[in-house]
């Protein structure tokens, strides 16, 4: 049965709003599309269940990166961690002590390339998911430690240009790395990035970004983006072939 | 001819009494009775006392004729070995000596040396005959001295030195102005007056940088070509076809008859692997003499430029691997977002750059060595054909280019039918798309390929390849082209043809080298391969060995051969040096590597030889009972029974051939300085050399001394004769 014009009309914005809503185009015919490989561990392991959709749809929306629209989830003992480059690991409690096999395959995936990123979402500073993260991070790597990224760090370049990371909460210092062989391994944050994505159903943020508000939570969707980034082109943005037009950019101004 | 002569030993104060004596005894003999009697006996006494007081000695001599003195040297030094007439050159010496000695032991005084590296004092004319010809050069320093140290014992008259004059002439003319005696020089040798030149070393560096100066040290002697101009030029020709190209040209005129010049000259090296280049010399009426010499050229640095149409793993995990060499040098542009992706954002919020196609493809791409293009649409940016007509002539003219596959690369980026399509090992399909999103094993072709072979043990290799993890997503293509090798293929997919789907094909396109590899997922054998043994470091392995392969620097010999000179001297054991470097061509550290040489000799035999490694990463190796003709060396290094390299040298060894020159003109420096005097040993006679030597010196020997009166026996005698004349003189009743 064919709309008339005026129904047609009335129902292109709740088409267009169900199409945004939608997970992105699904990379089926690409090689090797990003996957967003989350950690099954312990029991707050999934704190924002929708919130990778969001940010895979935002990927796909600015940059050229073929995303994939399932998400894979995994546990350590998984072969599958090791088809994914770059693992996340959400928590907001303790998930328990690793087993020393959980820790030997944690520490080949990462000295083989892979990049960890635990993103602390418990809103405290302290408490028991950092200690553990702390505790794993010196298990794998005894002579490094997690440090505080500096403004100048890759993760505020490697798409949107940053002088600070944003969040839910503006801890500081809200993200800290451990690089090991030239590059970062882990990734920790504390400012809780992943719940700046969580929307109702119409797009509104269901948690406040305390204190800065709208910008803070939009930079904290910026340095989500430049993670993923990272991950896909390394310390691109650092060649020296870059330096002059971001030195420029910076000057300019950036939030 | 006899005579004596007589000395007194008394003690001084005796003899002073003695005259007190004798006058006292005058004026008695004058004044007293005289009594003939008593007046012998006083004298007689008194005669008694002095003789034992002055104790006098009488020496009987007799004449002698002494011989002037000679230092006879002889040089022994390795160009000694080199012909004169029926012998070599120190032969000759030891037949006229030998010919000559009763002669000059008869007129003179002979002090023996032989002198090469040292002086070495021979005690006897019989080890004359037995002296061999040192392997050493002849070192006018350290040899003369030890004759300066001998003469100051018993300083010769005149020396005589039997040479070819093969001796740094600066060096030897102060040695001989120390020794402060006339030096008779007697040249040995032949053709001492025929015009001629040779290039007597070349000195060059191991290895040259691609695009980088290097020098080449020459040392040119001529010989009775004075005032003659000499032309010296260095040529390079591209290959063994190709004619040579004068490179730089050096004009030497000699200004005296036997003359040494050293030149340099610098070059570019222009080409990957090495190089030969020419040294010809030329003059009027002489025939010119040519040296060849081949030069390995490796990068300094290699120059990396990697396109990536978008990011991914592949990127990521490639470069990371690319820039933890500092050798490579990595250019790179990943396109972060597409045209049609939208933009909300303020531009100076993003790091976004301009793509700089046009100096990419255009101004730059000359100074890359390897270009890798990964999942990269020329459609999608609209590059326009000039862009890719670039890719090819740099490709043509040595570049090497590597392109990746993904969804955007091949049919689907828009390079069918294009000019990059005609560089690359396959034939594209003409499918759209033509990348297909599957898992899949890579299969090698074989496991002797040098992109395959990636572990010493074919085994481990073959064990390694079988269990890697699977890839994601490959290429469609619809032929292998002619002259292209597959190196990996599909395990079930075929093409039109029936044959096996390449995954990674390689090919030649002018000077340069493309590969194909269809796949942009070579990440996971990094990734998944983490937990595995020995295929943990396989993607690093095989990623070396491509760039190696793609770069040319997988068929350097990492063994050369240290420049022969046009004439080894035919001394044994004959000395030849090597050098073998590590991977990045820095001198091998010692134990890293075995070590041997294969020396083949004219007759088809082979012997193997140890050299001795005389410090990290340089070897000698010394021959002896080398046959006459052509010998071949071939060094060969393995690691852990991997060949490192290998470098062949081959010399003809001649006997009595290749000699340096008589170097009359050094000698009869020599002489003059000296004030000696010039000889040919040809014409040469003892008696010549004779009669510059003083006339024998009259001088007197001992023959034997007397002391008559040195016993006591005379003292007590004399006063017995005085108590005598006493006792008379009071029997007689006188005073």
């Amino acid at each position: 049965m064919l709309l008339s014009a005026n129904k047609s009309k009335k129902i292109l914005p709740f088409l267009f709003l169900i199409l945004l809503t939608l997970p992105p185009k699904a990379a089926a015919e690409d090689s090797d599309a990003f996957i967003w490989t989350q950690l099954k561990l312990g029991p707050n392991w999934d704190p924002y269940p929708d919130a990778y959709s969001s940010i895979l749809a935002f990927v796909s929306q600015l940059t050229s990166v073929p995303v994939s629209s399932k998400r894979r989830v995994i546990a350590l003992e998984d072969p599958k961690l090791f088809l994914s480059p770059m693992l996340i690991l959400a928590g907001e409690e303790s998930p328990g002590p690793l087993s020393k096999k959980e820790i030997h395959i944690l520490s080949d995936y990462l000295r083989a390339g892979g990049l960890l990123w635990i993103e602390n979402d418990s809103g405290v500073v302290g408490g028991s998911f950092e200690d553990w993260t702390k505790k794993i991070s010196k298990e794998i790597f005894p002579q490094i430690s997690l440090k505080p990224v500096e403004p100048d760090n890759i993760l505020f370049k490697t798409f949107f240009l940053m002088k600070e990371a944003g969040g839910l909460h503006a801890r500081n210092p809200g993200i800290e790395t451990l690089d090991y062989d030239g590059r970062i391994a882990i990734i920790y944050d504390r400012n809780d990035l992943l719940g700046v994505w969580e929307e109702d159903a119409l797009g509104k943020p269901l948690y406040p970004a305390i204190p800065g508000g709208s910008l803070q939570r939009e930079l904290g969707k910026r340095l989500t983006l430049n993670i993923i980034l990272y991950a896909l082109t390394g310390d691109y943005k650092a060649d020296a072939v870059h330096q002059p037009y971001l030195m420029e950019k910076m000057r300019s101004g950036i939030p | 001819m006899n005579s004596f002569s007589v000395i007194w030993n008394g003690n001084l104060w005796i003899q002073i009494a003695t005259v007190f004596l004798i006058l006292a005894l005058i004026r008695h003999l004058l004044s007293a009775q005289k009594n003939p009697g008593l007046i012998f006996l006083r004298i007689l006494g008194v005669l008694f006392l002095l003789a034992a007081a002055l104790d006098p000695e009488i020496i009987f001599n007799h004449s002698i004729f002494v011989k002037p003195r000679i230092f006879l040297l002889v040089d022994r030094a390795h160009p000694m070995g080199g012909p004169a007439g029926k012998r070599n050159r120190l032969g000759t010496v030891k037949e006229w000596l030998s010919k000559n000695k009763a002669q000059v032991k008869g007129a003179a005084e002979v002090s023996l040396f032989a002198l090469a590296s040292d002086a070495k004092n021979l005690s006897s004319w019989k080890e004359i005959q037995g002296l061999k010809i040192s392997e050493a050069d002849f070192s006018p320093r350290e040899a003369l001295t030890a004759v300066l140290a001998e003469s100051e014992n018993s300083k010769p008259q005149r020396i005589w030195f039997f040479s070819d004059g093969n001796a740094p002439k600066e060096e030897l003319l102060a040695a001989a102005e120390a020794l402060k005696i006339p030096i008779d020089s007697i040249a040995v040798g032949r053709d001492i007056e025929k015009k001629g030149f040779l290039i007597s070393g070349i000195q060059s560096p191991d290895f040259a940088f691609l695009h980088g100066k290097f020098s080449f040290g020459v040392k040119v002697e001529t010989q009775n070509l004075k005032k003659t101009p000499c032309l010296l030029s260095l040529s390079k020709r591209e290959s063994k076809k190709s004619p040579w190209e004068i490179l730089s040209q050096s004009q030497l005129t000699p200004s005296s008859n036997y003359e040494s010049f050293e030149d340099s000259f610098t070059a570019i090296a222009e080409r990957l692997r090495s190089e030969t280049y020419r040294f010809q010399l030329k003059a009027p009426g002489v025939f010119s003499v040519e040296r060849e010499i081949t030069i390995p050229v490796i990068r300094q640095k290699y120059r990396i430029m990697y396109l990536a149409g978008r990011p991914s793993y592949e990127y990521s995990f490639l470069r990371r691997f690319i820039k933890k060499d500092p050798r490579r040098e990595l250019v790179s542009f990943v396109i972060l977002r597409n045209p049609q992706n939208p933009v909300f954002i303020p531009d100076n919020q993003l790091s976004l750059i301009p793509f700089p196609a046009q100096n990419i493809f255009l101004r730059d791409i000359s100074q890359f060595d390897l270009f890798i293009l990964e999942d990269f649409s020329s459609q999608k940016f609209n590059l326009p054909p000039v862009y890719l007509e670039s890719l090819v002539h740099y490709v043509k003219k040595g570049g090497a280019l590597l392109v990746l596959g993904g969804p955007n690369a091949f049919s689907e980026g828009g390079y069918k039918n294009t000019p990059l399509e005609e560089v690359l090992p396959v034939a594209l399909s003409p499918q759209i798309p033509d990348f297909v999103s599957q898992l899949f094993t890579p299969r090698p072709v074989s496991f002797k390929h040098p992109l395959t072979s990636l572990y010493s043990d074919p085994g481990i290799s073959k064990a390694v390849w079988e269990t890697l993890p699977p890839l994601k997503g490959f290429g469609l293509f619809s032929a292998l082209k002619p002259d292209s090798t597959p190196v990996l293929i599909h395990p079930s997919e075929k093409m039109p043809s029936g044959n096996p789907l390449p995954i990674m094909a390689v090919n030649k396109f002018g000077r340069g080298r493309v590969m194909v590899i269809s796949s942009n997922s070579l990440w996971r054998w990094k990734l998944e391969n983490a937990e595995k043994s020995p295929g943990r470091n396989f993607y690093n392995r095989f990623w070396s060995r491509v760039i190696e392969y793609l770069t040319g620097t997988l068929n350097l010999s990492h063994v050369r051969f240290s420049p022969i000179p046009d004439e080894i001297p035919p001394v044994e054991p004959a000395r030849f040096f090597f050098s073998v470097f590590d991977r990045d061509f820095s001198p091998l550290p010692e134990g890293q590597a075995g070590v041997s040489v294969e020396w083949g000799q004219p007759n088809g035999k082979t012997k193997n030889l140890n050299p001795q490694m005389l410090r990290p990463g340089y070897f000698k190796i010394s021959l002896t009972g080398i046959p006459p003709g052509l010998n071949t060396l071939k060094a060969v290094a393995k690691r852990h029974s991997r060949l490192l390299g290998t470098d062949s040298l081959s010399f003809n060894w001649n006997p009595g051939k290749n000699y340096s020159p008589v170097r009359t003109r050094i000698l009869k420096n020599l002489s003059f300085a000296s004030g000696g005097k010039f000889f040919d040993l040809k014409t040469a006679s003892a008696k010549d050399l004779l009669s510059l030597l003083p006339p024998p010196k009259r001088r007197y020997q001992i023959h034997r001394r007397m002391r008559p009166f040195a016993s006591p026996f005379w003292l007590a005698l004399s006063c017995l004769v005085l108590i005598l004349e006493w006792i008379l003189r009071r029997r007689k009743g006188l005073p």
